[in-house]
């Protein structure tokens, strides 16, 4: 009884070149033209010719490449992806079927080439389908033009200096201005050619002035290429553009293939590149995948059927942005962070504060920026109030939804990261160059150093805005109220830990010291080997150790106790004002994590020991179940407490070790499950 | 690079309703159970088909071969017959990869489709994380794989609920998460609405005995005919999707009008 809830899908025909019939587009019909046909006016406009110094001898497969690229991306920008609030995001995976003129039909109608297309297609864009019908061209609408100016074909391009050159691609941003920086400074004797989209005056602005800078700085080693493809009399109808990197990367590519070039750099940081979405509805390439390891892997396994041996280097995609910040302190370039632009917004441009401060990229930028700190005195480049003013709806949104990412978004463990995003981390682990074991680890841990330094970021914040200057809903506001939340968290943590985890020892001669802790309505709980033997024992908040307030004793005030399970109660209220609920260990899990607090060889002055630690094993111990960690215990802290990620108690700590060098001979550090203890208290009465 | 599209809620008033719940939201589970009835409510008409998206199917069925293919001979030899990409060892990254390889789609909604992927994978690694007794491992050879001991009624329940619980959540903030960052007055509540929304959906689907009762009433009928086929039929996958759905909405209303 399958019934299918889905309307019938609907697509786009997007006809190009000599095979069109008029230069009309509609929802349904696009047609492309780059060059006039008969009467048919060319509707876009595309400037590839210009580095091509003898098309004569430029493969025809590559002269379609640029041509497909090109119909792709003004495709693209055709097609709408319906309205933002639309409600069930219908249109946005569209399904296009293009008809395309190539000169080498042999090599375009092959099923590898266009399968391969389609997928590279299908995951940048999140569109439904790419479907691609090759037909013999009967013109060659690049070869058959007058040509302009060359890329490399000026008096001092030879093919020597063209070994030394080498391609990356250039956005005009942060992290492609440290990657040329980086490869001018590790390679002195070696040149680049920067491959740059101009999509709008504003970049072009953007990049050419760099360029200048750097052109500068490094002794004229840069040799610049942009390109230009946009719509002759014709409007855009979708600006998300998320076929950007196919029309850049061909360019790069044909480029290479020109002059031998085995590969091409893409400089961007990996947090930017998996883009994770920072909320549930941004899905399916809402949060673009222009860099990201997969679109780059399905890019290369294209460019492959080209050349076996071709290869696209991104060498950032293990860093985070702040590490991306440091490139410039390290080569003493901070100067040039003003020069670079990362702002996607078009509306709130301004001329001498190029960035609007609210869009996630400037969001982004502010955050690394303030965590190497530098923003003060190198990137004065925001809209001047944004820190102060009230945030419209959207940036509150945007920073909100950051500042909650970097910390609960994440997750704790390889393993709670890897339930919060799925099928976007199969997506990088299956393209990142490790086994899927270590890429994960390797991917949880760019994503730890993310939220550290969103932290990093948030204190300097803190540190230098103006309180006073700042208005209910602004970026400052947003921020203190995360780092007052954070406080309050640790506050209370501290206070429970203060007033209801106690030091326990007796003072006799052979003194035997350990841990134990409050549990709510039953008293004191800890372990009945450390108090089993009948003395008397002194309880102590550690804070003011070795005052003691209470004595517990077997005889004095025990309620119960279980050698299997290890634990011993005891009739004491303590008059805790702040104390840890209780949890649910059922709900444990291998990998979850979990932090004992216990009191280890303490002396006076000692703060409390806290191992934040992963559950690794389910065993025995003795008898009695018992949960391993990862990281050692040690003796002293038997009797200590063990919570959850929501500091509700799950355990007490059990094993433990006199010294690290006694690890390997006893390795089954851990706790006993506190549902078992209340059980068997409750049985007995307790 | 890095661009995000962030969508909107419409402005029309039943939204508009939600958006001022959310303003006023205190941190009760009323509230949450309120706001979560009544985003239900305005999505009724896409919600009540979800039982017979293909993807929502698919993705029921594919548990149900997982469950299944534990009875036989060779397990991997079974599952890969049946769609699956599970390699030797049936480790977690495989069955994670033979889930999006199981439940691509041509033509039903790619947004149900990526909800539905992402609850069955996250079903996939809790039920792991649930039953190993050992260091978790995403892949490498375990001679005792969970995998082979789902030949059972309790196991398809265990990981059917948690599949069901993921998607009601992931649908809920699909919309809600819309507007909640840029709604809610402090991160305080922010912070506190993200997480009672998630305990709240499990709470309704691990403790309200009539969706348990559905999910046992569908194992154990599924179990008395498997002899005959081996997995259910997508019209019994659809009516149990049906009835489990219809049943969590129900539980939603009866908390937000604090029964």
């Amino acid at each position: 009884m399958s019934v299918s809830v889905n309307n019938e899908l609907k697509i786009t025909k997007v006809i190009c070149g000599e095979l069109c019939q008029s230069n009309f587009c509609t929802s349904e019909i696009v047609n492309l033209l780059n060059n006039d046909n008969g009467e048919i006016a060319a509707n876009v406009s595309t400037k590839f010719d210009k580095f091509v110094d003898r098309p004569q001898e430029l493969p025809d497969k590559i002269v379609d490449l640029l041509q497909i690229a090109a119909y792709v991306f003004c495709a693209d920008r055709s097609a709408y992806r319906g309205a933002r609030d639309s409600l069930s995001n219908k249109s946005w995976g569209r399904s296009m079927y293009f008809e395309i003129p190539v000169n080498d039909i042999s090599f375009w109608s092959s099923d590898e080439v266009i399968h391969t297309l389609e997928n590279a297609l299908g995951f940048m864009t999140g569109d439904r389908q790419y479907h691609f019908t090759f037909i013999k061209a009967n013109k060659n609408n690049i070869k058959d033009c007058e040509y302009q100016l060359s890329l490399f074909s000026n008096a001092t391009t030879s093919i020597d200096v063209v070994d030394k050159v080498d391609v990356m691609l250039f956005s005009g941003g942060l992290d492609s201005l440290a990657g040329i920086i980086e490869r001018l400074n590790q390679f002195p004797d070696r040149k680049l050619c920067l491959v740059s989209h101009m999509s709008n005056n504003r970049t072009k602005k953007t990049q050419k002035a760099l360029i200048a800078e750097l052109q500068k700085k490094y002794n004229n080693r840069i040799l610049p290429y942009f390109f230009e493809c946009r719509f002759k009399k014709l409007d855009s109808r979708e600006e998300s553009q998320r076929t950007r990197m196919f029309l850049f990367s061909a360019i790069a590519f044909a480029i290479c293939s020109c002059y031998n070039k085995s590969g091409f750099f893409i400089y961007e940081n990996g947090i930017t590149s998996i883009n994770l979405p920072k909320q549930t509805d941004v899905m399916n390439a809402r949060a673009s995948r222009t860099t990201h390891p997969k679109t780059i892997g399905l890019l290369h396994e294209f460019y492959k059927i080209f050349d076996a041996n071709f290869k696209i280097a991104t060498p950032y995609f293990k860093l985070t942005k702040e590490e991306i910040v440091d490139v410039f302190k390290t080569y003493g370039e901070e100067v040039l962070i003003q020069s670079s632009v990362s702002c996607s917004s078009t509306r709130n441009y301004h001329d001498i504060f190029p960035h609007c401060g609210c869009c996630s990229q400037c969001i982004d930028r502010r955050f690394a920026m303030y965590a190497t700190g530098l923003a003060e005195d190198f990137d004065n480049t925001f809209a001047v109030k944004v820190p102060y003013d009230k945030l419209n709806k959207e940036a509150n949104q945007r920073v909100s939804s950051t500042l909650l990412f970097a910390s609960n978004g994440i997750g704790e463990t390889k393993y709670d990261f890897l339930k919060n995003y799925p099928t976007e981390l199969l997506d990088v682990i299956s393209y990142w160059p490790n086994s899927p074991e270590n890429s994960l680890d390797e991917i949880f841990q760019l994503y730890c150093k993310y939220k550290d330094s969103i932290q990093r970021a948030a204190k300097a914040m803190q540190a230098s805005f103006n309180s006073t200057s700042s208005q209910e809903g602004s970026f400052f506001d947003r921020i203190s109220q995360k780092l007052d939340y954070e406080k309050c968290e640790q506050d209370e943590f501290e206070q429970c830990v203060e007033s209801s985890v106690y030091v326990i020892e007796n003072k006799g001669n052979e003194m035997r010291q350990g841990s134990g802790f409050y549990l709510v309505d039953y008293g004191v709980l800890t372990s009945q080997h450390l108090t089993g033997n009948g003395d008397f024992y002194y309880i102590s908040n550690y804070n003011e150790y070795p005052a003691s307030f209470e004595t517990i004793s077997n005889d004095l005030n025990e309620i119960c106790e279980d050698d299997v399970l290890d634990y011993a109660l005891y009739d004491q209220y303590c008059n805790c004002t702040h104390y840890f609920r209780i949890g649910d260990s059922d709900t444990l899990k291998i990998g979850d994590q979990v932090k004992l607090i216990g009191f280890p060889n303490f002396i006076k002055g000692d703060s409390y020991d806290l191992r934040c630690t992963e559950i690794c094993k389910k065993t025995n111990l003795f008898g009695a179940p018992l949960f391993a960690v990862t990281y050692n215990v040690f003796h002293g802290a038997s009797g200590g407490i063990v919570l959850d990620k929501d500091n509700r108690i799950v355990g007490i700590i059990r094993a433990g070790i006199e010294t690290a060098a006694e690890s390997d001979s006893f390795d089954k550090p851990g706790f006993v499950p506190i549902n078992l203890v209340i059980s068997d208290i409750d049985k007995k009465g307790g | 690079m890095g661009h995000e599209r962030i969508g909107f809620l419409p402005k029309t008033k039943q939204w508009q309703t939600i958006v001022h719940e959310l303003e006023k939201y205190s941190g009760n589970s009323e509230d949450i159970s309120k706001i979560a009835e009544n985003t239900l409510y305005c999505i009724r008409s896409s919600y009540n088909n979800i039982s017979y998206d293909e993807s929502m199917i698919n993705a029921v069925r594919f548990l149900t071969t997982l469950c299944f293919s534990a009875s036989k001979d060779s397990q991997v030899e079974y599952l890969n017959q049946k769609g699956f990409c599970a390699d030797s060892d049936l480790s977690l990254f495989s069955l994670m990869k033979s889930a999006e390889k199981y439940l691509a789609t041509s033509s039903a909604s790619l947004e149900t489709n990526k909800m539905a992927k992402d609850a069955l994978m996250q079903a996939l690694v809790t039920y792991k994380q649930s039953h190993e007794s050992e260091q978790l491992q995403f892949e490498g050879f375990k001679s005792d794989s969970v995998w082979s001991k789902t030949a059972t009624g309790a196991a398809f329940c265990e990981m059917a609920r948690s599949f069901v619980a993921s998607f009601t959540d992931k649908q809920l903030r699909y919309y809600l998460d819309r507007i909640a960052a840029g709604t809610l007055c402090n991160y305080t509540q922010l912070v506190s609405f993200t997480k009672e929304l998630t305990a709240q959906t499990n709470a309704i689907t691990s403790h309200t005995s009539e969706v348990s009762k559905i999910m046992q009433s569908f194992a154990a009928g599924w179990y008395n005919k498997y002899s005959i086929r081996s997995v259910p039929l997508d019209g019994d996958i659809s009516h149990f999707l049906s009835m489990t759905f219809g049943k969590i909405r129900e539980e939603f209303r009866r908390e937000a009008d604090g029964q």
